[in-house]
Protein backbone atom coordinates (compact mmCIF):
# COMPACT_ATOMS: atom_id res chain seq x y z
CA UNK A 1 0.00 0.00 0.00
CA UNK A 2 3.11 2.05 0.76
CA UNK A 3 4.18 1.74 -3.02
CA UNK A 4 0.71 2.31 -4.19
CA UNK A 5 0.60 5.79 -2.44
CA UNK A 6 3.54 6.89 -3.65
CA UNK A 7 3.75 5.74 -7.22
CA UNK A 8 -0.73 7.18 -7.32
CA UNK A 9 1.05 10.37 -6.37
CA UNK A 10 4.10 10.10 -9.19
CA UNK A 11 0.90 9.64 -11.64
CA UNK A 12 -1.07 12.91 -10.38
CA UNK A 13 -3.98 10.39 -9.10
CA UNK A 14 -4.25 12.94 -6.09
CA UNK A 15 -7.47 11.83 -4.38
CA UNK A 16 -7.28 8.20 -3.96
CA UNK A 17 -3.62 9.23 -2.50
CA UNK A 18 -5.12 10.76 -0.03
CA UNK A 19 -7.57 8.57 0.38
CA UNK A 20 -5.14 5.78 0.75
CA UNK A 21 -2.57 7.53 2.87
CA UNK A 22 -5.48 8.82 5.28
CA UNK A 23 -6.10 4.90 5.92
CA UNK A 24 -2.80 4.15 5.82
CA UNK A 25 -1.82 6.68 8.80
CA UNK A 26 -4.64 5.56 11.27
CA UNK A 27 -4.03 1.69 10.50
CA UNK A 28 0.07 1.28 10.56
CA UNK A 29 1.45 5.07 11.53
CA UNK A 30 1.43 8.34 9.42
CA UNK A 31 5.72 8.62 10.32
CA UNK A 32 6.43 5.76 7.73
CA UNK A 33 4.82 8.66 5.38
CA UNK A 34 7.94 10.89 6.35
CA UNK A 35 10.83 9.37 4.50
CA UNK A 36 8.58 8.99 1.59
CA UNK A 37 7.32 12.78 1.79
CA UNK A 38 10.97 13.50 1.77
CA UNK A 39 11.63 11.82 -1.70
CA UNK A 40 9.42 12.79 -3.17
CA UNK A 41 10.06 16.82 -2.36
CA UNK A 42 13.60 15.64 -3.13
CA UNK A 43 12.83 14.62 -6.52
CA UNK A 44 10.72 17.08 -7.64
CA UNK A 45 13.47 19.74 -5.97
CA UNK A 46 11.31 21.24 -3.89
CA UNK A 47 14.55 21.43 -1.05
CA UNK A 48 15.48 24.32 -3.78
CA UNK A 49 12.56 26.52 -3.03
CA UNK A 50 9.96 25.06 -0.05
CA UNK A 51 9.07 21.68 0.83
CA UNK A 52 5.74 21.59 1.32
CA UNK A 53 4.67 17.95 1.44
CA UNK A 54 7.91 17.10 4.18
CA UNK A 55 6.68 19.86 6.26
CA UNK A 56 2.93 18.65 5.73
CA UNK A 57 3.70 14.92 6.51
CA UNK A 58 4.91 16.06 9.88
CA UNK A 59 2.49 18.11 10.59
CA UNK A 60 0.10 15.24 9.80
CA UNK A 61 2.40 13.15 11.80
CA UNK A 62 1.72 15.03 14.95
CA UNK A 63 -2.11 15.30 14.03
CA UNK A 64 -2.35 11.89 14.05
CA UNK A 65 -0.71 11.21 17.09
CA UNK A 66 -3.01 13.38 19.19
CA UNK A 67 -5.85 12.31 17.18
CA UNK A 68 -5.45 8.43 16.71
CA UNK A 69 -5.90 7.64 20.79
CA UNK A 70 -9.34 9.74 19.79
CA UNK A 71 -10.35 7.54 17.02
CA UNK A 72 -9.57 4.64 18.73
CA UNK A 73 -11.48 5.45 22.73
CA UNK A 74 -14.43 6.51 19.71
CA UNK A 75 -14.24 3.06 18.29
CA UNK A 76 -14.12 1.51 21.82
CA UNK A 77 -16.81 3.11 23.10
CA UNK B 1 0.43 4.54 37.28
CA UNK B 2 2.47 1.66 34.76
CA UNK B 3 0.14 2.49 32.01
CA UNK B 4 0.79 6.12 32.36
CA UNK B 5 4.37 6.22 32.55
CA UNK B 6 4.29 4.07 29.32
CA UNK B 7 2.14 6.48 27.49
CA UNK B 8 3.94 9.36 28.35
CA UNK B 9 7.22 7.44 27.44
CA UNK B 10 5.55 6.95 23.92
CA UNK B 11 4.52 10.41 23.26
CA UNK B 12 7.67 11.26 24.02
CA UNK B 13 9.08 9.07 21.74
CA UNK B 14 6.94 10.17 18.76
CA UNK B 15 7.42 13.86 19.47
CA UNK B 16 11.01 12.72 19.28
CA UNK B 17 10.23 11.32 15.47
CA UNK B 18 8.69 14.42 14.85
CA UNK B 19 11.76 16.69 15.99
CA UNK B 20 14.38 14.54 14.23
CA UNK B 21 11.85 14.59 11.25
CA UNK B 22 11.87 18.11 11.03
CA UNK B 23 15.56 18.44 11.55
CA UNK B 24 16.61 16.10 8.31
CA UNK B 25 13.79 18.84 6.71
CA UNK B 26 15.86 21.74 8.22
CA UNK B 27 19.45 20.13 6.41
CA UNK B 28 17.62 19.02 3.40
CA UNK B 29 16.86 22.85 2.93
CA UNK B 30 19.96 23.92 3.70
CA UNK B 31 21.87 21.48 1.65
CA UNK B 32 19.25 21.05 -1.48
CA UNK B 33 21.96 18.79 -4.07
CA UNK B 34 22.45 15.83 -0.99
CA UNK B 35 18.73 15.08 -0.60
CA UNK B 36 18.39 15.23 -3.99
CA UNK B 37 20.97 13.05 -4.87
CA UNK B 38 19.79 10.74 -2.66
CA UNK B 39 16.24 11.18 -3.80
CA UNK B 40 16.95 10.55 -7.41
CA UNK B 41 18.92 7.04 -6.17
CA UNK B 42 15.55 5.98 -4.23
CA UNK B 43 12.89 7.45 -6.46
CA UNK B 44 14.50 5.81 -9.59
CA UNK B 45 12.09 2.71 -9.36
CA UNK B 46 9.19 4.54 -9.31
CA UNK B 47 10.64 7.31 -11.50
CA UNK B 48 10.98 4.55 -14.05
CA UNK B 49 7.67 3.00 -13.41
CA UNK B 50 5.79 6.17 -13.89
CA UNK B 51 7.59 6.76 -17.15
CA UNK B 52 6.97 3.60 -18.36
CA UNK B 53 3.16 3.64 -17.62
CA UNK B 54 2.90 7.40 -19.40
CA UNK B 55 4.87 6.81 -22.05
CA UNK B 56 6.14 2.99 -22.92
CA UNK B 57 3.20 1.95 -25.91
CA UNK B 58 3.08 -1.75 -24.45
CA UNK B 59 -0.06 -3.51 -23.42
CA UNK B 60 -0.74 -2.66 -19.77
CA UNK B 61 0.32 1.15 -19.39
CA UNK B 62 -1.78 1.69 -23.03
CA UNK B 63 -4.59 0.03 -21.15
CA UNK B 64 -4.08 2.05 -18.06
CA UNK B 65 -3.78 4.90 -19.96
CA UNK B 66 -6.68 7.13 -21.06
CA UNK B 67 -7.97 6.61 -24.58
CA UNK B 68 -10.26 9.89 -24.22
CA UNK B 69 -6.98 11.73 -23.79
CA UNK B 70 -5.00 10.11 -26.44
CA UNK B 71 -8.04 10.69 -28.68
CA UNK B 72 -7.96 14.00 -27.66
CA UNK B 73 -4.57 14.67 -28.52
CA UNK B 74 -4.85 13.33 -31.69
CA UNK B 75 -7.26 16.03 -32.81
CA UNK B 76 -5.71 18.65 -31.24
CA UNK B 77 -2.30 17.71 -33.09
CA UNK B 78 -4.45 17.61 -36.31
CA UNK B 79 -5.77 20.45 -36.14
CA UNK B 80 -2.37 22.07 -35.51
CA UNK B 81 -0.88 20.29 -37.81
CA UNK B 82 -3.45 22.16 -40.01
CA UNK B 83 -2.59 25.36 -39.36
CA UNK B 84 0.90 25.00 -39.60
CA UNK B 85 0.98 23.69 -43.11
CA UNK B 86 -0.86 27.20 -43.88
CA UNK B 87 1.45 29.15 -41.98
CA UNK B 88 4.60 27.54 -43.71
CA UNK B 89 5.20 29.91 -46.34
CA UNK B 90 4.92 33.08 -44.16
CA UNK B 91 6.92 31.28 -41.39
CA UNK B 92 9.29 30.39 -43.55
CA UNK B 93 10.14 33.95 -44.76
CA UNK B 94 9.83 35.20 -41.68
CA UNK B 95 12.55 32.92 -40.11
CA UNK B 96 15.09 33.57 -43.42
CA UNK B 97 14.68 37.27 -42.77
CA UNK B 98 15.17 37.12 -38.64
CA UNK B 99 18.43 34.82 -39.16
CA UNK B 100 19.78 37.57 -41.56
CA UNK B 101 19.26 40.37 -38.92
CA UNK B 102 20.84 38.50 -36.38
CA UNK B 103 23.90 37.53 -38.47
CA UNK B 104 23.87 41.58 -39.24
CA UNK B 105 23.84 42.12 -35.52
CA UNK B 106 26.69 39.77 -35.38
CA UNK B 107 24.56 36.84 -32.68
CA UNK B 108 25.30 33.50 -33.48
CA UNK B 109 22.68 30.79 -32.56
CA UNK B 110 23.33 29.65 -29.47
CA UNK B 111 23.82 25.73 -28.70
CA UNK B 112 20.26 23.69 -27.73
CA UNK B 113 19.54 20.40 -26.33
CA UNK B 114 16.67 18.86 -27.69
CA UNK B 115 14.50 17.00 -24.75
CA UNK B 116 11.62 14.95 -24.90
CA UNK B 117 8.68 15.68 -22.45
CA UNK B 118 7.99 12.68 -20.16
CA UNK B 119 4.82 14.68 -17.82
CA UNK B 120 3.12 17.36 -18.48
CA UNK B 121 1.40 19.79 -15.60
CA UNK B 122 -2.12 17.80 -15.84
CA UNK B 123 0.58 14.46 -15.27
CA UNK B 124 2.16 16.07 -12.32
CA UNK B 125 0.89 17.08 -8.81
CA UNK B 126 2.79 20.33 -9.61
CA UNK B 127 2.14 22.90 -12.18
CA UNK B 128 5.92 21.70 -14.30
CA UNK B 129 7.19 19.98 -16.93
CA UNK B 130 9.68 17.00 -16.91
CA UNK B 131 11.94 16.67 -19.70
CA UNK B 132 14.02 13.95 -20.08
CA UNK B 133 17.48 15.37 -19.94
CA UNK B 134 19.69 16.14 -16.84
CA UNK B 135 22.86 17.72 -15.67
CA UNK B 136 24.15 14.60 -17.48
CA UNK B 137 23.40 15.74 -21.02
CA UNK B 138 24.34 19.65 -19.30
CA UNK B 139 20.96 20.70 -18.70
CA UNK B 140 21.38 23.75 -16.53
CA UNK B 141 19.42 24.88 -13.62
CA UNK B 142 18.15 29.04 -14.50
CA UNK B 143 18.72 27.56 -18.52
CA UNK B 144 15.18 29.17 -20.80
CA UNK B 145 13.28 26.17 -22.37
CA UNK B 146 11.81 26.99 -25.56
CA UNK B 147 9.13 25.28 -28.56
CA UNK B 148 10.75 25.46 -31.71
CA UNK B 149 12.85 28.35 -32.52
CA UNK B 150 12.17 31.30 -30.35
CA UNK B 151 8.72 30.58 -28.37
CA UNK B 152 10.13 30.61 -24.66
CA UNK B 153 7.96 28.17 -22.14
CA UNK B 154 9.56 28.41 -19.11
CA UNK B 155 13.34 27.71 -16.94
CA UNK B 156 14.43 24.71 -15.68
CA UNK B 157 13.87 24.92 -11.81
CA UNK B 158 15.59 21.26 -11.11
CA UNK B 159 17.74 18.90 -12.61
CA UNK B 160 18.48 15.42 -11.91
CA UNK B 161 21.09 13.32 -13.23
CA UNK B 162 18.24 11.78 -16.20
CA UNK B 163 15.51 14.45 -16.10
CA UNK B 164 14.61 17.91 -14.98
CA UNK B 165 11.75 19.99 -14.02
CA UNK B 166 10.93 22.99 -16.23
CA UNK B 167 8.50 25.94 -14.11
CA UNK B 168 6.46 27.41 -17.36
CA UNK B 169 6.19 31.29 -17.57
CA UNK B 170 2.75 30.57 -16.72
CA UNK B 171 2.99 28.79 -13.76
CA UNK B 172 1.38 30.37 -10.64
CA UNK B 173 4.18 32.92 -9.02
CA UNK B 174 6.30 33.00 -12.04
CA UNK B 175 6.78 37.15 -12.39
CA UNK B 176 8.79 38.51 -15.66
CA UNK B 177 9.46 41.70 -17.64
CA UNK B 178 7.48 41.38 -20.65
CA UNK B 179 7.28 43.91 -23.07
CA UNK B 180 4.05 43.98 -25.89
CA UNK B 181 4.19 45.32 -29.47
CA UNK B 182 1.30 46.95 -30.56
CA UNK B 183 1.22 49.82 -27.49
CA UNK B 184 4.92 49.08 -26.93
CA UNK B 185 5.12 49.31 -23.40
CA UNK B 186 7.00 47.35 -21.11
CA UNK B 187 4.95 46.19 -17.86
CA UNK B 188 5.39 42.96 -15.48
CA UNK B 189 3.72 39.45 -16.60
CA UNK B 190 2.68 37.04 -13.72
CA UNK B 191 1.65 33.09 -14.62
CA UNK B 192 -1.89 32.42 -13.43
CA UNK B 193 -2.01 28.51 -13.84
CA UNK B 194 -3.98 26.52 -16.80
CA UNK B 195 -1.29 27.65 -19.39
CA UNK B 196 -2.30 31.29 -18.47
CA UNK B 197 -0.06 34.31 -17.92
CA UNK B 198 -1.41 38.10 -17.25
CA UNK B 199 -0.25 41.28 -17.63
CA UNK B 200 -1.30 44.49 -15.67
CA UNK B 201 -1.65 48.31 -17.96
CA UNK B 202 -2.61 51.12 -16.56
CA UNK B 203 -6.22 52.31 -18.33
CA UNK B 204 -5.86 54.31 -21.38
CA UNK B 205 -2.94 52.30 -23.15
CA UNK B 206 -4.12 50.68 -26.30
CA UNK B 207 -3.85 47.05 -25.50
CA UNK B 208 -5.39 44.85 -28.15
CA UNK B 209 -5.91 41.33 -28.87
CA UNK B 210 -3.31 39.88 -30.60
CA UNK B 211 -0.45 42.15 -29.34
CA UNK B 212 2.72 39.84 -29.54
CA UNK B 213 4.29 39.43 -25.78
CA UNK B 214 7.98 39.34 -25.48
CA UNK B 215 10.28 38.34 -22.68
CA UNK B 216 13.60 40.99 -23.41
CA UNK B 217 15.27 39.07 -20.74
CA UNK B 218 15.47 35.80 -22.61
CA UNK B 219 17.44 35.45 -26.12
CA UNK B 220 15.34 35.13 -28.62
CA UNK B 221 12.01 35.30 -26.15
CA UNK B 222 8.73 35.74 -27.60
CA UNK B 223 6.08 34.38 -25.50
CA UNK B 224 2.94 34.19 -27.04
CA UNK B 225 -0.21 36.89 -28.08
CA UNK B 226 -2.76 38.71 -26.08
CA UNK B 227 -5.39 36.84 -26.26
CA UNK B 228 -8.11 38.32 -24.14
CA UNK B 229 -8.58 42.08 -22.28
CA UNK B 230 -10.25 42.45 -19.22
CA UNK B 231 -10.77 46.35 -19.23
CA UNK B 232 -13.35 48.05 -17.06
CA UNK B 233 -13.88 52.07 -16.86
CA UNK B 234 -14.57 52.20 -13.49
CA UNK B 235 -11.12 50.38 -12.52
CA UNK B 236 -7.36 51.87 -12.80
CA UNK B 237 -5.57 49.03 -14.47
CA UNK B 238 -6.81 46.56 -17.50
CA UNK B 239 -5.84 42.91 -17.82
CA UNK B 240 -4.44 41.18 -20.61
CA UNK B 241 -4.55 37.90 -20.82
CA UNK B 242 -1.95 35.57 -22.58
CA UNK B 243 -1.99 31.60 -24.02
CA UNK B 244 1.11 30.49 -25.14
CA UNK B 245 0.59 29.20 -29.17
CA UNK B 246 0.77 25.62 -28.05
CA UNK B 247 -1.31 23.84 -26.06
CA UNK B 248 1.42 23.21 -23.12
CA UNK B 249 -0.84 19.64 -22.81
CA UNK B 250 0.17 18.60 -26.43
CA UNK B 251 3.94 19.05 -25.85
CA UNK B 252 6.41 16.16 -27.40
CA UNK B 253 10.07 17.90 -27.90
CA UNK B 254 11.32 21.48 -26.06
CA UNK B 255 14.52 22.56 -26.71
CA UNK B 256 16.36 23.37 -24.33
CA UNK B 257 18.60 26.99 -24.54
CA UNK B 258 21.99 27.78 -22.09
CA UNK B 259 22.25 29.73 -19.03
CA UNK B 260 23.86 32.65 -21.42
CA UNK B 261 20.75 33.01 -22.92
CA UNK B 262 19.01 34.63 -19.67
CA UNK B 263 19.78 38.40 -19.38
CA UNK B 264 19.39 39.30 -15.36
CA UNK B 265 21.04 43.06 -15.67
CA UNK B 266 18.43 45.36 -15.99
CA UNK B 267 20.41 47.85 -18.66
CA UNK B 268 20.53 45.11 -20.87
CA UNK B 269 16.87 44.35 -20.62
CA UNK B 270 16.14 48.21 -21.20
CA UNK B 271 18.67 48.08 -23.89
CA UNK B 272 16.66 45.11 -25.92
CA UNK B 273 13.12 46.99 -24.95
CA UNK B 274 14.67 49.74 -26.53
CA UNK B 275 15.49 47.74 -29.49
CA UNK B 276 11.98 46.24 -29.62
CA UNK B 277 10.36 49.84 -29.45
CA UNK B 278 12.95 50.80 -32.25
CA UNK B 279 12.24 48.11 -34.76
CA UNK B 280 8.80 48.01 -34.48
CA UNK B 281 8.81 51.64 -36.05
CA UNK B 282 10.90 50.36 -38.93
CA UNK B 283 9.19 48.71 -42.15
CA UNK B 284 11.35 46.94 -44.73
CA UNK B 285 8.50 46.83 -47.44
CA UNK B 286 7.84 50.96 -47.81
CA UNK B 287 10.01 51.88 -50.48
CA UNK B 288 10.88 55.83 -49.73
CA UNK B 289 10.29 58.28 -53.19
CA UNK B 290 13.04 61.20 -53.02
CA UNK B 291 12.02 63.71 -56.08
CA UNK B 292 14.99 65.73 -57.21
CA UNK B 293 14.53 68.90 -59.98
CA UNK B 294 17.25 70.00 -61.96
CA UNK B 295 17.82 73.82 -63.13
CA UNK B 296 19.08 72.65 -66.49
CA UNK B 297 16.22 70.90 -67.66
CA UNK B 298 12.53 71.71 -67.85
CA UNK B 299 11.20 67.98 -67.03
CA UNK B 300 11.40 66.44 -63.41
CA UNK B 301 13.25 63.14 -63.05
CA UNK B 302 11.96 60.73 -60.22
CA UNK B 303 14.18 58.65 -58.75
CA UNK B 304 13.05 55.84 -56.40
CA UNK B 305 15.65 54.59 -53.51
CA UNK B 306 15.00 51.54 -51.86
CA UNK B 307 15.79 51.39 -47.75
CA UNK B 308 18.40 49.16 -47.54
CA UNK B 309 17.05 46.25 -44.80
CA UNK B 310 20.44 46.10 -43.48
CA UNK B 311 20.30 50.08 -42.69
CA UNK B 312 19.56 50.84 -38.96
CA UNK B 313 16.45 52.20 -38.21
CA UNK B 314 16.02 55.86 -37.13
Amino acid sequence: MYIAIIILFFQNILIPAAILGLWFSFRFGAGFLIPAAIMIDGYFGNFYTFPYLSLFSILWYILTVYLSPRVIDLNEA
Amino acid sequence: MKARLQRNSKRRRQLRLALVAFIIVCLGFLLPKIVTSISFVVTYPFHATNQWLQESSSLVPVFFRDRVTLEEEIKDLKNQVAVLENNDLTQGRLIHENKQLRSLLGTDEAERIAAAVIARPNELPYDLLQIDRGLDHGVEVGAPVFVGQDIVIGLVVHSAREYSFVSLVTSPGFESTAFITGSNVAVSMEGIGSGVARVKVPQGINLAVGDSVLLPSVEPGIFGQISFVESSPTQPEQFGYISPQLSINSLYFVSVGKLSQITRSSTEINEKIKQYAEDSLYNSEVDVIVSTTTATSTATSTEVMEIDSEQEPE
